[in-house]
């Protein structure tokens, strides 16, 4: 075959293919995986809020440079009544282990500083505290992920501090009992005077459902004692 | 109080994101190309333009994490300050010293100087516009974001990161952390800027081999674009470089390894020096990049020491850079952190094995290769010997394991036909198997071309580490056995267009 005409024909052919090729990509790719186009120069895409998705992004960059107010401060698991009976009951777990204490270590973490007021509602106190003004929040999500995530913070020794268990806890057992309350915990946040504002005040219920709120707001709904921090 | 939007609320968030982001990006694009550039690397601008940010990036992750490993403090100026460190040696004490100082020779090109910061600039800020959709998930956001930051915070690793530590590659864990030490939210613009550079490598090493190989390099330019449109336009290719994870990085490090590693790029050229001094640095970059970076080092080097050209010294060299890193993690995990989770990747016996593999290489190059090389004829049937024993170890680890080893090989091959991830290249993927096949055996397994033999090793390399990795691959573009197969993209391209070009020329041509 003449020289040219074979690499023209070889130069042919490679083109259709890459063509072919890039027009499939472009027509197809959508469909077989999400994309995201940013608007910001967050991780946190707008989209995720409409999917409910990775919550968590917008959290760590809202409390990122804030002090954060917590109703309480970590509590080690000696103190719950489940600790030191493993040889009586196998593998025994006390649920409110996690849920009192994983957000501390949390905010902890990843907060600029934290400060704890034990006047804030707790546990049960949230919800009757919250009611009047659940429209101010946002939902952001549910917060699964973001607990089974966060056993790198816990440093106590134990096999309840480990991945398999918070694997365990916030996504097998939360999977097979849906209807169990706690299994989904949310996270909502108030945007109002959330930029502004130099503290934050977070609280949880007893099912873990996270309120992340600027100070001004806690103010507002009564939450702050006056005098502050205990 | 008025609810702001929360796009408002981003922005106001990250306000300074965007400058500090570009500031960084730039200065590890100026720290790696005057490290390659101290380093020799002078009269070839197209790949000292396109290795800069990759070595700058490669810098700044081994500088960190060996302060992790050795307990130096991890902080953002401590690791600026090994690094200025490290680009003052090389400048002062690199191999350039002696003809003409670094320092003169980069004062004096004064337009090539201006050409490569105009370029790096465009290109940062290409990088942090986001012009360019991307794909998350968990991965992206727990391994690459919220580890990272802990990592970051804790300022150093800790027992609890439990499968963290096991499951995430270290080299990835620490060069995310960029954004966290420096002030801004994440590294999509940091991948961004690690994908053009490949795709400007990719361009000048396609134009290298087949200029190399007799092409005219006016043709050769031409097939060198058509390869870069191929290589853009394929849905591996797409997934992986827009996908933020391991991956992206992975697949372009170790294709840059292997074509620098291959072969010579010209005894006497003093741009060797610069282009080997990268080499090692992503050695031992894709050693820890990913779990399996390591298994993937030791074949490459293994097939690098199967060129005859190709010497002792170099490839000890290349060896001991791929094993550093991954035997300095696996020291501070099993004996400073004891650390062994339940379920996870990487476990003590995989350790072990992979650093036996690295000692089986350093001895191989040291003893028997040195002994066969004196034999051309034995030594040209060394690579189908590489094949036999990757071929031995597959079909070993099926009698193990039949239902894993088959179930894997069934799901690689459904991911390809549903087009999961593949889209039409799966057809270009398979037609590249075969024609290196085809072309290994009209060699009579005989001094075999190197990607001949190197891309089917590969294949056979993924099975294994994919077998190695417990539990059942699983049918879907985000299964880790479909992207690390879909990492083989920028191979199947190049092989394809090489084998083209020598197809278009005339028998007779060289």
């Amino acid at each position: 075959m003449n020289p040219k005409l074979k690499r023209n024909a070889v130069l042919v052919c490679l083109s259709v293919a890459a063509l072919a090729n890039f027009i499939h990509t472009a027509l197809k790719a959508p469909s077989v995986q999400k994309f995201y186009r940013y608007d910001t120069p967050a991780f946190y895409n707008e989209a995720f809020f409409d999917e409910g998705r990775y919550p968590d992004l917008f959290l760590r960059l809202a409390i990122r440079e804030k002090e954060v107010m917590l109703p309480r401060e970590s509590r080690t698991y000696a103190s719950y009544p489940s600790f030191g009976r493993d040889e009586e009951d196998g593998n025994p777990f006390d649920a409110r282990y996690f849920k009192e204490n994983n957000y501390v270590r949390y905010f902890e973490e990843y907060a600029s500083s934290v400060t704890v007021d034990k006047n804030l509602p707790f546990g049960e106190e949230v919800e009757a505290a919250l009611k009047p003004a659940l429209g101010r929040f946002s939902d952001f999500g549910i917060a699964n992920d973001m607990l089974r995530y966060s056993f790198p913070l816990n440093q106590e020794k134990i096999q309840q501090a480990t991945a398999f268990w918070y694997y365990w806890y916030y996504h097998s057992f939360a999977e097979e009992n849906p209807g169990e309350p706690g299994s989904f915990p949310k996270i909502r946040i108030a945007l109002e005077g959330l930029t502004e504002a130099e503290r934050l005040v977070a609280l949880w219920d007893e099912n873990e459902n996270l309120y992340l709120m600027a100070e001004p707001v806690a103010e507002e709904l009564g939450l702050l004692s006056p005098g502050g921090d205990s | 109080m008025n609810a702001p939007a929360l796009t408002e609320v981003l922005r106001f968030l990250t306000a300074l994101a965007p400058l500090r982001e570009a500031a960084v990006m730039f200065l590890l694009y100026l720290s790696g190309g005057v490290f390659l550039f101290s380093l020799g690397l002078r009269r070839l601008p197209g790949f000292l333009l396109s290795l800069a940010f990759p070595a700058g990036l490669s810098l700044f992750t081994l500088t960190g994490f060996l302060c992790l490993v050795s307990g130096l403090p991890f902080t953002g100026l401590s690791v600026s300050l090994l690094i200025f460190l490290a680009l003052c040696a090389a400048l002062f004490f690199g191999p350039g010293k002696k003809e003409t100082g670094a320092v003169r020779s980069l004062l004096l090109n004064k337009k090539y100087l201006l050409i490569f910061l105009a370029l790096g600039a465009a290109a940062v800020c290409f990088s942090v516009c986001r012009l360019l959709p991307v794909t998350i998930d968990n991965d992206s956001v727990y391994y690459y974001s919220v580890y990272p930051e802990t990592l970051v915070r804790e300022g150093r690793f800790l027992a609890s990161f439990d499968t963290f530590l096991t499951d995430v590659g270290p080299l990835s864990a620490v060069l995310n952390c960029l954004p966290f030490f420096f002030g801004f939210d994440n590294t999509i613009g940091v991948q961004t800027l690690m994908n053009l550079s490949f795709l400007g490598a990719f361009a000048a090493f396609m134009f290298r081999e087949l200029s190399s190989s007799g092409t005219e390099k006016k043709e050769a330019r031409l097939f060198s674009v058509l390869a870069l449109f191929f290589l853009l336009g394929s849905m591996p290719f797409r997934f992986i470089s827009s996908w933020i994870m391991s991956n992206a990085y992975f697949m372009e490090l170790f294709f840059i390894c292997v074509l620098l590693g291959y072969r010579s790029f010209g005894v006497e050229d003093r741009e060797n020096t610069g282009l080997f001094a990268a080499l090692l640095l992503f050695l031992a970059m894709c050693s820890l990049l990913r779990v399996e970076g390591s298994v993937m080092t030791v074949l490459a080097v293994a097939s690098f020491s199967l060129v005859p050209e190709n010497s002792g010294r170099k490839l000890m060299a290349e060896t001991l850079a791929a094993a550093l890193t991954p035997l300095l993690f696996y020291l501070m995990l099993y004996i400073r952190l004891g650390v062994d989770p339940l379920y996870s990747f990487l476990d003590l016996k995989k350790a072990v094995l992979t650093l036996g593999l690295f000692i089986l290489l350093a001895l191989w190059i040291l003893t028997l290769r040195k002994r066969l090389s004196e034999s051309e004829r034995l030594f040209s049937f060394l690579p189908a010997a590489l094949l036999l024993l990757l071929i031995a170890g597959n079909l070993g680890l099926a009698l193990i394991n039949k239902e894993r080893y088959i179930s894997n090989l069934k799901t690689f091959y459904t991911n390809i036909r549903l087009g999961n991830g593949w889209g039409i290249f799966g057809l270009f993927f398979v037609l590249c198997v075969l024609w290196s096949l085809f072309d290994l055996v009209r060699a009579g397994f005989r001094s075999p071309d190197f990607f001949d033999f190197f891309f089917p090793a590969l294949l056979l390399t993924i099975a294994a580490a994919c077998w190695a990795r417990g539990g059942l691959l699983r049918v879907g573009v985000g299964d880790s056995g479909n992207r690390v197969l879909m990492q083989t993209v920028p191979f199947v391209v190049l092989i394809l267009v090489r084998k083209a070009g020598r197809r278009s020329r005339a028998p007779g041509d060289i």
